[in-house]
């Protein structure tokens, strides 16, 4: 292979090699989808900007820039490779970025007809593409430039990643004056956003921009390159941090006795200071970017039509985390470049305390700048009216437990990402490099943790991530960072720390995780606790109603009604039409004070509920034409609006489709066989699983995975058989979860089994103890 | 036998003489003092300039002199020789350098004070004192 | 080939620094076949000037003319006949010797691997072994090696020695005199700057100093051996002379030191007449021509 060719693909494989994974595996990050164009778009950006910088910052930093256009070759040669290969790169990372995302729609929406969510994004799936396109222009270009023009990898990096961001903003607010005025020239809007003749000149003419800086971009750096010098015009104007580095190295003039005060610290510190200064003057232009965009956000039919921008804008506070990320790749990396490192560790200060004193700055820095900040500005926004969706009404949740909460998970992740960016500094001479490393580390580290510790939704706000994988993660970087920084001369070691120590952590995630997630705690439970003296049968046994809210009603067999409330943290009420008359609260509205409560049977509230519930049960399955099944079928509250079991009047149990029933002349209600027995009491339908009650008193559980799509693969599922007793006398749910009660008044909860990943969750050998309702009171 | 009996050629950068002239002169010397005879081969351009450490071109220019004075031969594919024939040095050439030696002596005895008859007669100490050596090693019985 | 066209043409030759003239107006020529050295104090501008040679800096005013071309117009015929060894030597830390030295080859029309094997074997370079870990020495040492395989018509060396233990200097001038100058001497050009000069003494045909970015001498070597004289004298009492014409004069007591720039006969013929008792007179090196070039400077200022 051409020789110039193999070295230019070379230079450019880490950073390409870092975004094409990212690229894969980012849509699959997400809980749902539904942020997934801005996210991709944003992390597209970020990454061809990372490779288009490291295209020529690579030669620079190694020095070899001079020396490759000492070679008797001609740059417009030069210039075809690199930009060639720059080009195929982008390309490639593009489609394979955009046929994850579409695995990604189909897989998490597959094959249900109507779901809005899914019809949303097929839509737009094409606009997206092509906006996304639109960035990695601009973000190939603006690498391509700001490289060439400033020669300092970090500067370069911010500029064009502020300057598309700022024009288009800016764009986007001044067309904002430009509507009205445009509208009475070109013609009345209309009421449909986006087919508004005047935002649609609006918009082509914001994407001719986009093009027009893309290009001009490429165009001004092939000019720049070809007119290259072995200096650089701007550089002076960034390297701030290198001049006053080297001033501050030489020790201060005292009186001339010739006696320094011995100040270490003072000085160490004002050395961060001053290397952080570059950082500083682009979170400035940040700032401004995120106020422009609280600004857009205050007209809410601007960005109609646009989703991508739309999200961008709502959710920019998010891209504030690329900020402590990027404060820590500079941190060690940019003192080795400048070749001080070796000076500092000559200094009669211990390296841990020159340590701590780099590593706890950056991260207040970090933390202040990722997470404060733009929490701050979105309460500032709110209160004027131009809230992100993310905080519907932050001002008035401040002091909530789940702001509170969430505010910690930020504010964790910024203090995260500068951790990863310091870690990955100490393992790199630059910039660029340290921040490839810091994307790979932290990315790798969110993956795989992620899929081993069982989760397969990662939800950056939610309970996703597994504390396990924090801790670990917050005890693995800081110490790898130290050790690296502390024997940065070795580099053979240094990998094999750093490699051995991860496959350590994550093997002892991977064993902490499956413990806990296997409950292996267990091993040493008995199985189940026993259940006391019978005091119902299945000669005579009790019915038990659920219903959405989460109120459990149990009749007796001696008429008496045994009700109580169950309060859950989380409230979680899904409207399901149609089913609303059948579960209402046959009283009204419970007179339940807290606890369970027993009704004497003769009382007008048992009475009523017995007999008024049974008569709706009925006549409802006989509008639906569901004579066949059992009213045990219906006992159950139901969590899912695809699929339910039932029980057939010959007690065979069925599973069927849900969604049809809904139609009353539906010809394709479809019903299925599960199994063969024919008896079966009762059954209950969550979300992913389906309980039932045998003959024999014993309790059976399907656990259908995502994978068991349709009622053929959930009917070939063989069931469990769930816990050990086998006097159990009725079963229900409630609150989503499944309750069973045995044969000596105890109620005993199953919880409900999410399965979204490789690692199926096994139910849980220890059922909940709720309570004996014979302990009820009254 | 004594040191200027070698080829060891040396490059006098204060002498103020351009350097090829310098070759030129000391490997005349060398001709004439025995440390190069009659048909041996000079050292090659290459190898006398790394060894030097001057430029090719000036040992270039010097053996060419060599060559334009006649002293030397260059047999294409063996190298430079020595020229057989010819004797290097004329007898005032000789005497130049003779006479250089002897007014360094002279000077060096003005400095030291010693006055002219002390000067000739330790000279002809000297002188009389390496013919007996000389003899000396012709006779081994002495 | 064009025997008469210079093989480096400067002229007027002006380059900024933001507000400081690294190159202030200087001409030199380089004929071919000579070894021209290009001295000058840290900072004068000698790396700019060579950089402007390469066309990896333009220059604001003047002209340069390598091979009779203009590097900027013509910028790979220029480079594909002359090589280059920089101040600060800088390789693909992943290559390795070999790769980096087929690398450099694959630019190059020629290419000599016996030159290439032999030298390597000098060296006691390891073509396996990757750039990263090389020492200071040896990287200059495989720059050079890039730089005579070729075999270019013009080898432009920027401080090539600094930095590097003696027996490596003496192995890098052996090695430019030896290898590179194999083949026709004629059509071999050097352009070497450089402040450890002494080195380089023997090597040198012709030199240029610079001093802020200023020509200041320009001569042959012998030439300005022969023209600058040192005269120690010592008297037998204290005597004053006036030295009229003498580029520097020290006098302590009954010792007196002149250096003279091409009058030294008349001076000499000066000193003698006070009768000195000791009288020695010596060429300057050009190592100590380049150190009394300060004097140079305030006598023709």
């Amino acid at each position: 292979m051409n020789l110039l060719l193999k070295k230019e693909v070379r230079l450019l494989l880490p950073s390409a090699a870092t975004v094409l994974v990212l690229a894969i595996v980012t849509p699959w990050l997400g809980r749902s989808p539904y942020s997934l164009f801005a996210i991709i778009t944003a992390v597209l950006f970020f990454g061809l900007l990372l490779m288009a910088t490291s295209s020529f910052g690579r030669e620079i930093s190694a020095g070899t820039f001079s020396s490759m256009l000492a070679q008797p070759v001609e740059r417009r040669r030069i210039w075809r490779v690199k930009i060639g290969l720059l080009a195929l790169a982008a390309a490639l990372i593009f489609a394979v970025c955009f046929a994850s995302c579409f695995l990604r729609i189909h897989d998490y929406w597959a094959d249900v007809p109507g779901n809005t969510g899914a019809l949303y994004l097929k839509n737009n799936f094409a606009k997206a593409a092509g906006t996304g396109a639109l960035f990695a222009l601009m973000a190939l270009s603006g690498g391509l430039w700001t490289t060439l023009l400033l020669r300092h990898a970090i500067a370069s990096f911010w500029v064009a990643f502020m300057v598309p961001a700022g024009v288009i903003v800016l764009e986007l607010l001044v067309d904002a004056q430009l509507v009205s005025v445009l509208s009475a020239i070109v013609g009345e809007s209309s009421n449909m956003p986006g087919q508004d003749p005047a935002r649609t000149v609006i918009y082509c003419g914001m994407i001719a921009l986009g093009v027009a800086y893309g290009i001009a971009g490429i165009v001004f750096s092939w000019r720049l390159f070809l007119r290259a010098e072995d200096a650089a015009r701007f550089g002076d104007l960034f390297s701030l941090s290198r001049e006053r580095v080297s001033d501050d190295a030489a020790p201060a003039k005292k009186s001339s006795r010739g006696v320094r005060a011995w100040k270490p610290v003072r000085a160490l510190l004002k050395k961060e200071f001053q290397l952080h200064t570059v950082s500083f003057l682009f979170v400035g232009a940040f700032l401004i970017l995120h106020v422009l965009a609280i600004l857009l956000r205050s007209d809410e039919t601007l960005l109609n039509g646009f989703p991508v921008l739309q999200s961008l804008v709502q959710f920019f506070w998010v891209f504030w985390l690329i900020v402590p990320l990027i404060i820590g790749c500079m941190v060690v990396a940019e003192e080795r470049k400048f070749g001080v490192l070796e000076n500092q560790f000559c200094l009669p200060v211990t390296r841990f305390g020159q340590f701590i004193l780099k590593v706890l700055p950056t991260l207040a820095f970090g933390i202040i700048v990722g997470s404060v900040l733009p929490l701050a500005l979105e309460i500032a926004a709110s209160s004027i009216g131009a809230s992100s969706s993310g905080f519907s009404n932050i001002k008035n949740e401040l002091t909530s437990w789940h702001f509170i909460e969430f505010f910690i998970k930020y504010v964790g992740a910024a203090a995260g990402l500068a951790l990863v960016g310091i870690w990955g500094s100490t393992l790199a001479k630059n910039f660029l490099q340290a921040t490839s490393i810091a994307i790979a580390g932290a990315g790798a580290c969110v993956v795989i943790g992620t899929l081993i510790t069982g989760k397969y939704m990662f939800r950056l706000f939610g309970l996703g991530l597994p504390i396990l994988a924090v801790i670990v993660a917050a005890v693995v970087f800081p110490w790898l960072a130290w050790r690296n920084y502390k024997f940065f001369a070795e580099s053979e070691r240094v990998w094999r720390r750093n490699v051995l120590t991860f496959a350590g952590a994550l093997l002892f995630m991977f064993a902490g995780s499956t413990a806990f997630y296997h409950r292996a705690w267990e091993v040493f439970l008995r199985a189940e606790p026993a259940h006391g003296a019978a005091k119902l049968s299945l000669e005579n046994p009790p019915k038990l109603r659920g219903n959405i809210g989460s109120v459990l009603q149990i009749v007796l067999p001696d008429g008496r009604v045994w009700a109580d409330t169950f309060e859950e943290k989380y409230r979680h009420n899904p409207r399901v039409r149609g089913f609303d008359a059948l579960w209402q609260n046959p009283f009204g509205s419970l007179p339940v004070s807290q606890g369970p409560q027993i009704f004497p049977a003769d009382s007008d509230l048992a009475a009523s509920f017995t007999k008024k519930t049974e008569d709706i049960t009925l006549d409802w399955i006989r509008e639906k034409n569901l004579e066949r099944f059992a009213p045990a079928s219906f006992a159950g509250s139901i969590y899912n609006i695809q699929w339910q079991g039932y029980i057939g009047n010959d007690g065979s149990l069925w599973i069927g489709n849900r969604f049809d029933l809904l139609k009353t002349d539906s010809a394709e209600a479809k019903y299925l066989q599960v199994g063969t027995e024919t008896d079966w009491l009762g059954v209950v339908t969550l979300l992913q699983q389906m309980i039932a009650l045998k003959a024999d008193g014993s309790l059976w559980q399907w656990n259908f995975s995502y994978k068991d799509e349709t009622l053929e693969k959930k009917a070939r599922v063989t069931p469990a058989r769930l816990g050990i007793h086998n006097d159990w006398v009725g079963v229900t749910g409630v609150q989503f979860r499944a309750v069973a009660l045995a044969a000596d008044g105890s109620l005993w909860m199953w919880p409900q089994s999410y399965d979204h990943g490789p690692l199926m969750k096994k139910p849980r050998k220890q059922p909940k103890r709720l309570g004996n309702i014979f302990d009820a009171a009254r | 036998m004594t040191e200027d009996n070698s080829m060891l050629l040396q490059i006098d950068f204060k002498s103020g003489s351009p350097v090829y002239l310098q070759l030129v002169d000391q490997i005349r010397y060398a001709a004439a003092s025995g440390g190069l005879r009659a048909g041996e081969p000079l050292p090659s351009i290459r190898a006398l300039a790394e060894e030097l450490r001057v430029n090719r071109n000036t040992i270039a220019r010097a053996y060419e002199e060599l060559e334009r004075q006649g002293i030397t031969e260059s047999i294409p594919g063996k190298g430079c020789f020595l020229n057989e024939s010819q004797s290097p040095y004329t007898k005032t050439a000789r005497q130049k350098i003779l006479i250089k030696k002897i007014d360094e002596a002279v000077v060096t005895a003005h400095h030291l004070q010693a006055g002219r008859e002390e000067f000739l007669s330790l000279a002809g100490d000297r002188l009389n004192f390496f013919e007996r050596k000389l003899k000396g090693k012709d006779n081994p019985k002495n | 080939m064009d025997t008469n066209v210079p093989v480096i043409g400067i002229q007027n030759l002006t380059r900024r620094y933001g507000r400081h003239d690294a190159v202030d107006g200087l001409s030199l020529t380089v004929r071919r076949g000579k070894c021209y050295g290009f001295f000058g104090r840290n900072g004068a501008g000698k790396t700019t000037t060579i950089k402007c040679l390469l066309n990896l800096l333009r220059p604001n005013s003047g002209t340069v003319r390598v091979f009779g071309l203009d590097p900027q117009k013509h910028e790979t015929t220029v480079k594909a006949r002359l090589t280059y060894v920089p101040d600060q030597v800088a390789f693909y830390p992943w290559m390795t010797v070999g790769e980096t030295l087929e690398y450099l080859a694959s630019f190059r029309a020629h290419w000599n691997r016996d030159t290439e094997a032999d030298l390597l074997r000098r060296f006691q370079l390891d073509p396996s072994k990757k750039t990263q870990g090389l020492s200071k020495g040896q990287r200059t040492q495989l720059a050079l090696i890039g730089a005579i395989c070729p075999g270019p018509e013009l080898l432009v060396l920027d401080e090539p020695t600094s930095g590097l233990d003696p027996i490596v200097r003496r192995e890098f001038i052996e090695t430019v005199i030896g290898a590179y100058q194999s083949g026709d001497p004629e059509q071999r050009t050097v352009f070497v700057s450089t402040h450890l000069i002494s080195e380089f003494e023997g090597l040198i045909d012709e030199f240029t100093i610079i001093d802020q970015g200023r020509e200041l001498l320009t001569m042959e070597s012998d030439a300005a051996r022969n023209r600058f004289k040192k005269i120690r004298a010592r008297f037998s009492q204290e005597t004053k002379l006036g030295l009229n014409g003498a580029l520097r004069v020290k006098q302590g007591g009954r010792e007196l030191e002149v250096l003279a720039d091409g009058n030294s006969d008349k001076l000499l013929s000066e000193i003698k007449a006070h009768q000195p008792e000791e009288l020695k007179v010596e060429a300057l090196s050009l190592e100590e021509i380049f150190v009394v070039s300060d004097v140079l400077k305030k006598s023709n200022a």
